[in-house]
């Protein structure tokens, strides 16, 4: 899985999060320390959860409009 | 401890019953001596120079305006000239002091107005706590053991303790509103655009604003109104000043269409913050049960948002020294440097439908109500709060009500219930885009009625 694919993102099981923590670390070059490992994931856990409730609202082939309050 | 307001000390000083000197020499001593451990610098030298230059105005019968002599502080991720924009973290330490002020801190000097210090802040405003690493937690003036809220912690702890009547704080899901609620004082998040950031350090630019604090309704009024005009250098182009404070009387009278936002907006929410929520909406009689659809989905959009900006925006130092960071606020911005970037663009693409519901809405209102926070101010150092039968991270929830509404950059003023000895409670007064004069009413109404009121923490009572 890629880090761009958002659909696979919101599939992850708790079970994977801390693989593809590693990937994407690896991909962008960011390295996550040891100690922050498990802090990371729980974040990203939640993150997958969040992006549950809006990704799927919006067409994802429209474009992004300059946002005006 | 003064308590003195914005108006008080500008007809203190008009009626030569105080100096711009003796005011700010006060705020200093006061500053240095807080308990609250809200502030993390104070500035005297350049304080006294600032009031001594407002006195020889004042001699030479130059009337600089409402706030001439009124001391104020900025959370510290505003530039002040010759400091080191901190922005509550270590790393920034080492880096150079700005060159200029921020544009706000300029726009209230020039009003006049005295800047004795910089104030406590989650790292980099990421959080709603202001538990602190590296500068320790900010204090509830109305109960040292409890937290003061955040990001901007420490500018609404320095008004509640009576240190200076008027601070400046950033708010990008809720960093205004969650402390002026939680420390019972006025706190007002523009309008998007609204007021130049320019010379403020970024956490999500998208979502940022700047606003005041203060311990009245006519002097958030005066704050605002000295905060707004154009400036080039933000990419916002805040538009012209519109200023309210010469039609605060006709504000006050206003007829309100008000509507109390339902569902999400009150789920989990404990139940003197619903009793709050009541008492003003009797008070400005307004349809109950008012549904904003999409409220949910807004936060977590705002929520995903912020930790996608906020990690690329550190992307550098994360890689180069993450263990600097404060933890709670490090492995959150690691977590948003990792997502998929068709995350933060989903949550963007999302935006302009939540702004249109809330268009929507405004056709049969004026203003909104909800609460500040789901409850009063925690215990320092508490982890977690059950939220509708879940146990969730008070760090990460207390934004629940407020980041759908910064989310497309309403206007609100955050305004304190009035009910003494009791830990306060905030109500969030919420205007469509660019109609601030709206929640203005709202707040003046309310204040001149006895619903809303910051009130001094019982330590400090005379």
């Amino acid at each position: 899985m890629s880090g761009g694919d958002l659909s696979a993102f919101q599939n992850l099981t708790d079970a994977k999060v801390a693989a593809y923590l590693d990937r994407r670390s690896a991909e962008l070059g960011l390295p996550v320390p040891e100690s922050c490992r498990a802090g990371v994931a729980e974040n990203l856990a939640l993150l997958r959860d969040q992006t549950t409730l809006f990704a799927g609202l919006t067409d994802p082939s429209s474009a992004t409009e300059a946002f005006e309050p | 401890m003064s308590f003195d307001t914005v108006q008080s000390l500008g007809r203190a000083l008009r009626e030569g019953r105080a100096t711009a000197r003796q005011i700010a020499q006060r705020a200093l001593a006061d500053a240095r001596a807080e308990p609250f451990n809200a502030f993390t610098a104070v500035f005297e030298a350049e304080a006294l120079r600032q009031a001594d230059a407002v006195d020889a105005a004042f001699a030479a019968g130059v009337d600089l305006g409402p706030l001439a002599g009124v001391p104020f502080a900025v959370k510290n991720l505003f530039d002040v000239a010759g400091h080191v924009t901190l922005a509550g973290s270590k790393i920034r330490r080492d880096a150079a002091p700005a060159t200029a002020d921020a544009t706000a801190v300029a726009k209230l000097k020039a009003a006049g107005a005295v800047l004795v210090g910089a104030l406590n802040m989650d790292e980099f405003a990421y959080g709603f706590v202001t538990e602190n690493a590296h500068d320790g937690p900010a204090r509830n003036p109305h109960d040292l053991a409890r937290i003061a809220g955040g990001s901007s912690g420490g500018s609404a702890a320095a008004v509640s303790g009576g240190i200076t009547p008027l601070t400046l704080g950033s708010d990008t899901n809720g960093s205004i509103r969650i402390p002026a609620g939680l420390c019972g004082v006025f706190g007002m998040k523009p309008t998007l655009g609204r007021l130049s950031r320019a010379g403020t350090f970024p956490f999500v630019h998208s979502l940022d604003h700047i606003g005041p604090f203060t311990r009245t309704a006519a002097d958030l009024a005066v704050a605002y109104d000295a905060l707004q005009g154009p400036d080039p250098c933000d990419e916002l182009s805040p538009p012209a000043a519109d200023p309210l404070s010469g039609r605060l009387d006709m504000l006050a009278e206003q007829g309100l269409r008000v509507g109390v936002l339902g569902g999400w907006f009150q789920q989990g929410a404990f139940p003197e913050v619903v009793e709050a929520l009541e008492i003003v909406a009797d008070a400005l009689q307004a349809r109950r049960d008012v549904e904003l659809p999409g409220a949910q989905a807004a936060r977590a959009a705002a929520f995903a948002m912020s930790a996608s900006e906020g990690g690329h925006l550190h992307f550098d130092d994360l890689a180069a020294r993450a263990l600097d960071y404060d933890p709670a606020v490090r492995d959150r911005l690691l977590a948003g440097a990792l997502l998929p970037d068709e995350v933060a663009q989903a949550a963007r693409r999302y935006r302009p439908v939540f702004r249109d519901a809330a268009r929507k809405l405004f056709e049969d209102f004026d203003l909104l109500l909800a609460p500040v926070a789901p409850c009063p101010a925690p215990p320092i150092g508490q982890a977690t709060m059950e939220l509708a039968g879940a146990q969730v991270s008070v760090r990460k929830t207390l934004g629940a009500y407020t980041q759908p509404i910064s989310y497309i950059g309403l206007p609100v003023i955050a305004a304190p219930l009035n009910r003494p000895g009791k830990p306060p409670v905030g109500v969030q007064l919420i205007a469509p885009a660019w109609r601030e004069d709206l929640a203005f009413a709202a707040a003046l109404r309310l204040e001149r009625a006895g619903v809303i009121a910051a009130h001094r923490p019982p330590e400090f009572r005379s």
